[in-house]
C-alpha cells in the first residue's frame, strides 16, 4: 500500500513568504471581532470596553499576572509534550488523563511517603508523577504498536477510565478518614513546592521554561527528533526508511505522557492543596490548543500559553466588569482562538 | 473534562423572573404547618418564630447595606444547587440588607477558584460566600491574610477558622421527613435514589428518604444508583427507568433531577423536587419538592458582620427546625396519600420543629 | 444480587430497549463522523454539533409545538456548525484538531448563553412531550424482537433509514466513490478531477446533518427539555466509535449499540445491588462502557491486522501551488 506524502506539519518556507497579505489578516481578525462584539452586546456588556479588559485586566496588578503565570505553568508543559507528539502526527488526546494519573499517583506517593525531607520528596515525587503520566500515555503507544489500535481512541477513552479511576481512589484508599469530603490529607508542607522568587508563582513554571530549550535541542539536534519529524511527513515512508515506528510511537507517547504528568504533580505539589474529584481542570483539552496555535514549537508553545492564560484570566474579569455571562466569555474566547488561528494561516500564504 | 463544565448564566434581565419565582409564592400546601411555608422574602415580622437572630426590618434600613460576593460553581439558572445560592443572596438584596455580586467559577478545581477569589479580595466586600465543599481550600488558603474579610463556605461540617464560616445543607432532613409520605404512597415498598456522585449530603441524603420511609413501611428498601455525572440528564433517566423494572416507584434525587423527574414521569412514579420547588415540571408526579431556602442562612451570615459578631465563625447549621429548608408538598400529586403517613408526616415535622427528634445522618458506610 | 432482574427473560426486552435509546444520540453523530473521516476529515467539533442540534431541536419544538419542526431546526443548527468546521478546515486549512476543540468551547459557550437569555433564572423550566412511541402494525406484535424493532418512537426508525442512506451513499454512489478517494489520496482524486475541498465541505455538512439529528432524537425523543452541556461528552464517545467500527458506518453503529447496551447493562447491575453486594465500587460500572470499548477496539484490530484509517485522514490538502478552488 503506498501512500501520498502529505505536507509536512511544520513548513520552513522563507520569512519573506510567511508575511502574506496583512490585508487577508486584518479582514480576519476583523470579522472574528465583530462577531465578538455582537456576543458581549447581545449578553449585555459594552464590545469595546470589553476587549479592553482582558487585556488591561490581567496585566493591569501584579496578582493578575500571578494568576496568569500560574496558568501557563501547565499549559506549557503540558503543550511541550503534546508537540513531540504532534509533530509524529501522534494524535494523543488523553493528555487529561495522563495529567490526572500524574497529579494522583505523584501526589499519593507525597503524601504515603515515609521520607519527609524536602530535598528527596519533592523531586521524587515528581518523578513519581511523570513516571505515572508516561505510564498512562505508554499503553496508548503499546496498544497501537503491538495490535495497531488507534491512538485517538485509546487515549480519548482512557481520559474516562482515569476519571473515574481517580473517583474511586479518593472515595476509598486514599480518603482521609478523619474528613467528611471524598479527598486525601493535604499534601504534607516538605512536599510543597516552593514559589519563584519575586513572583507568588510555584517553581513548576521555571521547570516548563527549563524544558524549553531542551525540547528544542532534542527536536532539531537529535536523530531522534529527525525521526519524528520524519514519523510525522509520512508513516510508511518511515518504515521504508528504517524507523522502528512501533517503537517510536511508544517513545512518542512516554514521552508526551510524561510531560502531561509533570504538569499534574507540580499542579497538585504547587496549587491544589490535596487530591479531590476536582482535578480534571480541562488543561489536557486546552494544552491541545496551545501546541498547535504554538505551531508545535516551544517558543511558539510559550507564546500561546501566555495568550491562552491571558484570556483565561482576562475572562474572569471581563465576566465582572461587564456583568456578562460567563458563557459569553467562552464564546469570546473561542472566536480570540479562531482569528489567530486564521490570521496565522492566512499570513503564512 | 473541561466540555462537561461549560455552562451558563444569568444576567440581572433575569432578575424580574427570580424576584417573582421566590417572592411570595402561594400555591397551597396540604400538610405544611406555618413556619415552613413561610416565603423567603417576607419581612422580619412576618418571619418565623422559629428562626433565632432575625432583626427587624426598620433596623436593617437604617444602617449600610453588607457588601457580599457570592462565588458559584455552576450556571445560577441550574435549577438547583447554584440557583439555591443565587436566589438566597437575591432575597437579601432585594429587603436591602446586602449589595450584591455574585461571580461565576464554573469549575472547581483550586486554580480556578483562585481566579475569581483574588480579584475580589481588595475589593472591599465585608463577606465572601464561597457556595462549595469544594471551595474550603482556596478560602482557607488566603483568609488568614485577610482578616477584615468574613469567608463563608459549603463545607457542610462544621469546617470552620477565624474568620471563615461554614454552612450546612442538610438535605437528608427534608429527604427523611418526605420518605415518610413516599412509604405510604409506594405500593412496593422499594425507592429509588439518583445522584451524581457517592458524597456525603448526597448519600446521607438518599438514605435519609428510606428511613423516612419506614416510619410507614418497615419493609422499605432503597435502590440507589450514582450516575457519575451531574449534567448527563439522558443516562439519569434512564438509571431512573432500569430502578423502576425493578420495582421502584417512588424516586429522590440529590443533583441529578431533571433525568429523575423525566424517569418518574415515564415509570409513572412519584418523586420529590430538589432544592427549588420543581412541582410544574410534573405536576402529576411531584408529590413535594425539598426547598433550599438558602436566604436564612446567609441572613443570619450578613447579620452576623454587621453585628461585628461573625468571628469567631460559626457553623451555620439551619435545617428543617429553622426554615433552612422545607418540604413543599405539591396538592396536584396523581395519586393519594394515605392519611396515616400523612399524621406521621406532619408528627416528625413537629418533634422536629420542637427540638424533640433529630433525624438522622447516614454517611457512607 | 438478583440475576434474573437484570439478564432474565422479562428484563432482556427493556435491556435492549434501553440499549437502543442509549445508543441513537451518540450513533447517528458517529456515522456522520465516519463519511467525514472517510473524506480525510478528522471533524471534533461533533461534540459541538450535537449540542448545537439539541438546542435547536428543543427551540424548534418548544416554540413551535411540533416534533418535525424541532427536528428540521436541530438539523439546521448542526450543518451551521458543520459549516463552521468545513470553512476552517477547508476553505481556510487550518489544524483540524484544533478548530474541532475551539468549536466545541464556541458550541458550549453559546448554546448556555442563548438558552439563558431565553429563558432566565426561573424554577419553571420549559419543557414539551417527547414523541410516543409508534408501533408498526404486525412487525410490532411478534414477542420479543417486535417491542424491541418495531415498537419505538417515529424518529428512531428515521434513524435507522438515515444510517443506512449514509452507508448506501458511501458504497454506492458516485459521490461516495469520490469520498473515499479524497480520503485516500486525494492528490490522486485531484488529478482525476475530483473537486477535492468541495467533497469535503459536503462530507462536513453530512456530518452535520447526522449529528444535529442526534441531538435531535436526544431532545425530541427523549428528554423534551434542554440543559447546558446535555449531551454530556457524547459526541467525544462518537468520535472513539468510528474508529472502533473502522470507519465503515454499520460496524459504527453496532459500535454504538455495544456501548450503549453495557451501559443499560451496568445501571441495571448497580440498580439490583450488584455493587453493593460484592464491594464493586461502581466507579468501575461508570467506566464499564469505556473499557468495554477498548478491549473490542483492541480485539478487533488484533484480528483483522488491515490498517482501514483514511491515509489523509486530519492532512489539509493543498496543491503544490498553494492555492484553493472552489
Amino acid at each position: 500500500m503506498t501512500a501520498p506524502a502529505p505536507p509536512p506539519a511544520v513548513r520552513s518556507r522563507r520569512w519573506k513568504d510567511r508575511i502574506g497579505s496583512p490585508v487577508n489578516v486584518v479582514g480576519a481578525a476583523a470579522v472574528a471581532l465583530v462577531l465578538g462584539a455582537g456576543v458581549i452586546a447581545v449578553a449585555g456588556g459594552n464590545p469595546i470596553t470589553a476587549y479592553a479588559d482582558i487585556v488591561t485586566g490581567t496585566f493591569g496588578s501584579r496578582s493578575t499576572i500571578t494568576l496568569m503565570l500560574g496558568e501557563v505553568t501547565p499549559l506549557l508543559l503540558i503543550g511541550l509534550g503534546l508537540a513531540i507528539a504532534f509533530q509524529g502526527r501522534v494524535w494523543n488526546i488523553g493528555a487529561e488523563g495522563q495529567y490526572l494519573v500524574g497529579a494522583v499517583v505523584g501526589g499519593a506517593f507525597a503524601i504515603l511517603s515515609p521520607v519527609q525531607a524536602s530535598v528527596v520528596l519533592i523531586p521524587a515525587a515528581l518523578l513519581v508523577g511523570t513516571a505515572a503520566g508516561a505510564a498512562w500515555g505508554w499503553i496508548v503507544g503499546k496498544f497501537q504498536a503491538v495490535w495497531g489500535v488507534n491512538e485517538v481512541i485509546s487515549s480519548l477513552l482512557l481520559n474516562y477510565v482515569a476519571i473515574f479511576g481517580v473517583a474511586y481512589l479518593v472515595r476509598q484508599p486514599l480518603r482521609d478518614p478523619d474528613y467528611y469530603l471524598p479527598q486525601s490529607k493535604l499534601i504534607p508542607s516538605a512536599a510543597r513546592l516552593p514559589d519563584l522568587p519575586f513572583l507568588d508563582v510555584h517553581a513548576g513554571l521555571l521547570i516548563g521554561l527549563i524544558f524549553v530549550p531542551v525540547v528544542i535541542y532534542a527536536m532539531g539536534r537529535t536523530p531522534f527528533g529527525f525521526k519524528v519529524r520524519v514519523l510525522g511527513m509520512n508513516r510508511d515512508a518511515a518504515r521504508a526508511a528504517g524507523i522502528d515506528t512501533n517503537r517510536l510511537i511508544v517513545k512518542v507517547m512516554m514521552i508526551s505522557g510524561g510531560f502531561a504528568g509533570l504538569a499534574g504533580i507540580a499542579q497538585v505539589l504547587g496549587v491544589e492543596s490535596r487530591l479531590n474529584n476536582n482535578l480534571d481542570a480541562g488543561y489536557g483539552f486546552t494544552a491541545i490548543i496551545t501546541a498547535l496555535l504554538g505551531r508545535m514549537r516551544p517558543l511558539g508553545i510559550v507564546l500561546s500559553s501566555v495568550f491562552i492564560a491571558t484570556i483565561t484570566v482576562g475572562g474572569d474579569i471581563v465576566q465582572r466588569s461587564q456583568q456578562v455571562p460567563r458563557a459569553a466569555v467562552f464564546v469570546l474566547q473561542a472566536l480570540f482562538v479562531i482569528v489567530l488561528l486564521v490570521a496565522d494561516k492566512l499570513a503564512r500564504r | 473534562m473541561k466540555h462537561r463544565r461549560i455552562g451558563a448564566i444569568a444576567a440581572l434581565i433575569a432578575f424580574g423572573v427570580v424576584a417573582a419565582s421566590c417572592g411570595g409564592d402561594s400555591t397551597t400546601t396540604t400538610a405544611a404547618a406555618p413556619s415552613t411555608t413561610a416565603a423567603p422574602s417576607t419581612t422580619a415580622a412576618e418571619a418565623p418564630s422559629t428562626t433565632t437572630a432575625v432583626v427587624t426590618t426598620a433596623a436593617a434600613m437604617s444602617e449600610e447595606p453588607v457588601k457580599v460576593a457570592l462565588i458559584i460553581g455552576s450556571p445560577r439558572n441550574d435549577l438547583g444547587w447554584s440557583q439555591a445560592g443565587y436566589e438566597g443572596v437575591k432575597v437579601l438584596e432585594e429587603e436591602g440588607l446586602i449589595d450584591l455580586e455574585v461571580v461565576e467559577a464554573l469549575e472547581f478545581e483550586t486554580s480556578a477558584v483562585r481566579r475569581v477569589l483574588t480579584p475580589l479580595l481588595d475589593e472591599g466586600f465585608d463577606l465572601i460566600i464561597a457556595h462549595s465543599f469544594s471551595y474550603g481550600d482556596a478560602v482557607m488558603e488566603v483568609a488568614p491574610e485577610y482578616p477584615d474579610v468574613a469567608f463563608a463556605w459549603a463545607g457542610g461540617f462544621g469546617g470552620t477558622a477565624e474568620n471563615v464560616a461554614d454552612y450546612d445543607q442538610p438535605f437528608h432532613e427534608a429527604s427523611y421527613l418526605a420518605g415518610i409520605l413516599a412509604g405510604g404512597v409506594s405500593e412496593t415498598g422499594v425507592l429509588g435514589g439518583t445522584a451524581g456522585f457517592d458524597i456525603p449530603v448526597c448519600h446521607a441524603m438518599l438514605e435519609g428518604f428510606v428511613l423516612g420511609a419506614r416510619e410507614v413501611n418497615p419493609g422499605a428498601s432503597l435502590i440507589s444508583t450514582y450516575i457519575g455525572s451531574w449534567v448527563d440528564v439522558a443516562l439519569t433517566k434512564e438509571a431512573v427507568l432500569a430502578q423502576a423494572e425493578q420495582g421502584a416507584d417512588m424516586f429522590v434525587t440529590c443533583g441529578v433531577d431533571a433525568g429523575t423527574i423525566e424517569g418518574a414521569r415515564e415509570s409513572g412514579g412519584g418523586v420529590l423536587g430538589y432544592v427549588v420547588d420543581q412541582s410544574s415540571l410534573a405536576p402529576e408526579n411531584i408529590f413535594g419538592s425539598m426547598v433550599w431556602n438558602l436566604s436564612e442562612t446567609f441572613r443570619l451570615m450578613a447579620q452576623d458582620v454587621r453585628a461585628g459578631t461573625f468571628t469567631p465563625a460559626k457553623f451555620y447549621s439551619v435545617g428543617l427546625a429553622d426554615n433552612g429548608l422545607y418540604v413543599k408538598l405539591n396538592d396536584g400529586f396523581g395519586k393519594d396519600i394515605p392519611a396515616d403517613a400523612m399524621a406521621k408526616y406532619e408528627e416528625v415535622l413537629a418533634q422536629v420543629q420542637a427540638g424533640e427528634f433529630e433525624i438522622p445522618f447516614v454517611a457512607a458506610e | 444480587m438478583d440475576w434474573a432482574a437484570v439478564l432474565g427473560a422479562g428484563a432482556l426486552i427493556p435491556l435492549l430497549n434501553a440499549g437502543i435509546r442509549l445508543a441513537m444520540p451518540t450513533g447517528l453523530a458517529a456515522v456522520g463522523e465516519a463519511l467525514c473521516q472517510r473524506a480525510g476529515v478528522l471533524n471534533l467539533s461533533l461534540e459541538g454539533i450535537l449540542l448545537s442540534g439539541a438546542l435547536g431541536s428543543f427551540l424548534g419544538a418548544y416554540y413551535s409545538g411540533q416534533a418535525w419542526i424541532g427536528v428540521i431546526a436541530g438539523v439546521g443548527l448542526g450543518v451551521a456548525v458543520a459549516a463552521l468546521m468545513a470553512l476552517l478546515s477547508v476553505t481556510f486549512k487550518t489544524e483540524q484538531v484544533i478548530n474541532g476543540i475551539v468549536i466545541v468551547l464556541l458550541a458550549g459557550g453559546a448554546t448556555s448563553l442563548a438558552y439563558e437569555k431565553l429563558f432566565g433564572v426561573t424554577t419553571t423550566p420549559p419543557r414539551f412531550d417527547t414523541l410516543p412511541s409508534l408501533k408498526i402494525p404486525l412487525l410490532g406484535s411478534i414477542p420479543g424482537v417486535g417491542a424491541v424493532l418495531f415498537d419505538q418512537n417515529a424518529l428512531v426508525y428515521i434513524s435507522i433509514l438515515a444510517v443506512g442512506a449514509v452507508w448506501w451513499v458511501l458504497y454506492r454512489t458516485r459521490f461516495g466513490l469520490s469520498v473515499r478517494a479524497v480520503g485516500e489520496r486525494p492528490d490522486a482524486a485531484d488529478a482525476a478531477g475530483v473537486n477535492v475541498d468541495r467533497i469535503r465541505w459536503c462530507a462536513l455538512l453530512v456530518s452535520g446533518v447526522m449529528g444535529g439529528l442526534g441531538g435531535a432524537v436526544l431532545i425530541v425523543a427523549q428528554l423534551g427539555l434542554f440543559r447546558d452541556n446535555i449531551t454530556a461528552g457524547r459526541g467525544w464517545v462518537a468520535i472513539a466509535l468510528v474508529i472502533f467500527g473502522r470507519w465503515s458506518p454499520l460496524r459504527v453503529m453496532g459500535g454504538a449499540l455495544l456501548f450503549g447496551i453495557t451501559d443499560a447493562l451496568q445501571l441495571r447491575i448497580q440498580a439490583a445491588g450488584g455493587g453493593v453486594e460484592t464491594g464493586v465500587p461502581f466507579e468501575l460500572f461508570q467506566a464499564l462502557p469505556y473499557i468495554v470499548t477498548i478491549a473490542v477496539v483492541v480485539a478487533a484490530t488484533a484480528w483483522a491486522r488491515d490498517d482501514a484509517q483514511p491515509k489523509s485522514l486530519g492532512f489539509p490538502y493543498e496543491k503544490e501551488a498553494g492555492t484553493r478552488e472552489d
